[in-house]
């Protein structure tokens, strides 16, 4: 070798280890839930730091709470009635509701908007029947929009999951083990590969 | 120059680029320093970006953009499945190998990110409903050949002009392209910045439906513990295209990592008069991504077809309730801190561009660019405040680190109505029509007398302004300290609960269930400022009611 490449090689070598340095992994720590129930005369405990799990941090929308009194399951071929409950904190406005039904799961009424206004305390219902002729996972999507008393919209995406006889999976894109470790599944996308040469 | 000194130095040149993956990201393949002549293998990793229309809040199929898959991790694989050298793609979606030749191979691109020399992230998409599977593609095995080896790869949004018939392989890519801007914008104002772990967990079975995680039930787009789920289910809510949306919750898992939030969490929306802490934390997420983006339009994609949605224009300073309880003034302010925008055109959906309305910025005079916010962020003063997160504390260091900008910073701030100072937001006059939650910050006084915190519900549950009374306290002497919380006036039957902090740490917990009152005696060994949030647990579970509670700390 040359006297000129070997400094060139030996250059970048160092180049190469000092530009590729791999830093450490942070690591953190968690600790459990702690909770105290006190009667009128308490004992005195540690004020130590408590790790709670952190709470989700949801992405903005309508202010606007679904509850439903659906079971969980349905027999196929059963009529589900179900009734579903809003409740805001607007002062004024409308709040406009409208579903659509997975195909396979039929929802009476069809189609339809309910419109509520906003300014009573109490909460908003809309009652429906949702049947299903075969078994498997279907999803009835509530769209909810709180417009406001300039007519300004913020909405919310609901969904409620009816499970018709046997529960089944959504279809998916069988994961199959990495062969070279155990740890980490991989899916497998598909793509289109051109060679150019 | 001779022609064996110039050989040498476009090999040493090559070398220094290709090894770290053209970016300074990772190689492996030592191979890459013997004599042998080596074969390339290089190419370039496209997505489909599906982008939202002009004229309404969905996406636009019909003018999807072939992108470049940026930072994307690429592999050569072996026949045995045996990794023999990783690299990412540039800002072109280009990679590039050096291998033996005549070896055997098939690339592996991968829904990750990773960087691990001068500013370090690492950050892949994985599918929450298949065991958290890394998404991956791969391509035909070859044979590599010193003629160089050109292999292009593309990965599409599976949409067939109606409807999502084919796997929609874009969408990792497509969330983490929105995390490369962001981490990019980063990096430029912090060159050695330090992102631990992110997990993104999307899948097509992602609904907006309550269940299970693994099931796909993820009830939303959300960030908790260093993971961000995000919907995907197709014609009812999809969030891989929602670029504001990732950098969003994005935002949320920065202040996590970097900073610190003090939020709750939970619903929200941009005209709620919302807990303190939650206002920031959304008003900051939703700033960050019009900064990030440099497009002040956030959107949310939702519907049939993907063909509906909403939006909020992050610019827009006129909201209602506004205030420090607000994230929409919260992201207004610091958009406008960020942005260089005197004036902003106001883009009225269908409306001709000849037509577009011109509107001075309110009192935004300044441009101090994202640097300064980052800066306040991450600095130990903001970290370490006594007070919880908000816009108080925020802005208190903010003006420490930039005097020469604190009259303009105060024209924003009454702006949107929000008048308090210091890292508690003294002197506030704006009580979002709530009297009970003025001062934020109650002075609770060791033997002193009652102070009395209220819990309401005027603008809601869960998280909103209001539901908790905070009080600020000093522990002069380590010691056992009692402290009593008693129903004083208004709803007879009530569940009040308390949680004391220190610097946003939570200390101790007090939620027994007896009517009206919570009693805790607690051995204080650090002195200092402490934070007591007092409420009735029914204003957090909804069931809602107004009570006043006096709270008395007493020497144990």
């Amino acid at each position: 070798m040359g006297g000129i490449n070997a400094i060139c090689t030996a250059v970048a070598s160092y180049c190469l280890l000092v530009s590729c340095y791999q830093g450490t992994t942070e690591t953190q720590q968690a600790s459990n839930i702690s909770t105290h129930a006190h009667s009128s005369t308490p004992s005195t405990e540690q004020a130590t730091e408590i790790s709670r799990p952190n709470p989700d941090y949801l992405k903005p929308g309508a202010a606007i709470r679904l509850e439903h009194d659906y079971d969980g399951q349905t027999a196929v071929g059963e009529t589900e009635l179900i009734e579903l409950s809003f409740t805001e904190a607007y002062p004024q406005g409308e709040l406009r509701v409208s579903l659509m039904a997975d195909p396979g799961l039929l929802i009476e009424p069809q189609t339809a908007t309910w419109r509520f206004a906003m300014d009573s305390d109490e909460p908003h219902t809309v009652q429906l029947t949702a049947k299903a002729e075969a078994p498997g996972k279907y999803y009835i999507n509530i769209y909810a929009s709180a417009v406001d008393e300039f007519g300004r919209p913020q909405d919310r995406v609901f969904a409620l999951a009816i499970k018709v006889s046997n529960s089944v999976k959504s279809s998916k894109i069988q994961a199959r083990a990495n062969l070279e470790s155990a740890a980490e599944n991989l899916i497998y996308l598909p793509s289109t590969e051109t060679a150019v040469k | 120059m001779p022609r064996r000194h110039l050989q040498c130095l476009v090999v040493l040149a090559y070398l220094l680029v290709s090894a770290c993956g053209g970016d300074g990201s990772e190689n492996n393949n030592s191979d890459n320093f013997d004599e042998q002549p080596l074969a390339a293998v290089t190419g370039r990793v496209t997505f489909d970006l599906v982008p939202f229309n002009n004229s309404f809040n969905g996406l636009d199929y019909n003018n999807i953009a072939v992108s470049p898959a940026r930072g994307i991790r690429v592999q050569t694989v072996d026949l045995d499945g045996n990794i023999i050298d990783s690299t990412s793609t540039d800002n072109n979606g280009e990679f590039r190998f050096k291998l033996q030749p005549k070896t055997d191979l098939r690339l592996r691109i991968s829904a990750q990110m990773h960087h691990n020399s001068g500013p370090k992230w690492d950050i892949k998409v994985t599918d929450n409903t298949n065991s958290n599977a890394l998404y991956i593609t791969e391509g035909e095995v070859f044979t590599s050949s010193l003629d160089g080896s050109v292999r292009n790869f593309h990965l599409a949004s599976g949409w067939d002009g109606t409807a999502y018939s084919q796997p929609r392989a874009a969408g990792p890519f497509a969330i983490l392209d929105a995390i490369y801007e962001s981490i990019q914008k980063l990096v430029a104002v912090d060159p050695d910045i330090n992102l631990p772990p992110l997990e993104i967990r999307w899948s097509v079975n992602n609904s907006v439906a309550e269940g299970d995680l693994e099931d796909g039930d993820i009830g939303t787009s959300f960030y908790s513990d260093s993971t961000i789920y995000l919907v995907g289910k197709a014609d009812s809510d999809t969030d891989e295209y929602d670029r504001h949306i990732v950098i969003h919750e994005w935002g949320h898992y920065f202040e996590d990592m970097l900073s610190r939030s003090d939020s709750i969490g939970g619903l929200h929306g941009i005209y709620d008069r919302l807990d303190l802490r939650v206002a920031f934390s959304e008003g900051w997420g939703n700033a960050l991504s019009a900064i990030i983006t440099d497009n002040p339009i956030y959107r949310d994609s939702f519907g049939a077809g993907q063909a509906g949605g909403w939006w909020l224009d992050i610019e827009d300073n006129r909201t209602t309730n506004a205030g420090w309880f607000n994230e929409s003034s919260v992201h207004s302010i610091l958009y406008d801190l960020y942005d260089n925008h005197g004036q902003y055109e106001v883009e009225v959906e269908g409306q001709p561009e000849s037509q577009i309305d011109t509107q001075t910025d309110g009192q935004d005079t300044t441009a101090l660019g994202l640097g300064p916010i980052y800066e306040t962020l991450v600095s130990n003063n903001y970290k370490n405040t006594n007070h919880f997160t908000s816009i108080y504390s925020f802005i208190d260091e903010l003006k420490r680190q930039q005097p020469q900008s604190v009259n303009v910073i105060d024209k924003l701030l009454n702006e949107q109505f929000i008048y308090g100072t210091g890292s508690d937001g003294t002197n506030e006059i704006n009580n979002g029509d709530i009297p009970s939650v003025l001062p934020v910050y109650k002075t609770a006084v060791v033997d002193g007398n009652p102070v009395t915190l209220c819990s309401v519900d005027n603008a809601g549950s869960e998280n909103k302004l209001g539901n908790s009374g905070f009080a600020v306290f000093a522990v002069s002497t380590p010691g056992a300290y009692r402290i009593d919380v008693n129903r004083v006036f208004g709803a007879v039957q009530s569940d009040p609960d308390f949680l004391i902090y220190k610097q946003g740490a939570i200390i101790h917990i007090a939620e027994g269930v007896q009517n009206g009152q919570e009693t805790a005696s607690i051995n204080f060994t650090d002195t200092g400022t402490y934070l007591i949030n007092v409420f009735d647990k029914n204003n957090i579970k909804g069931n809602g009611r107004d009570v006043c509670f006096n709270l008395q700390l007493s020497a144990d």
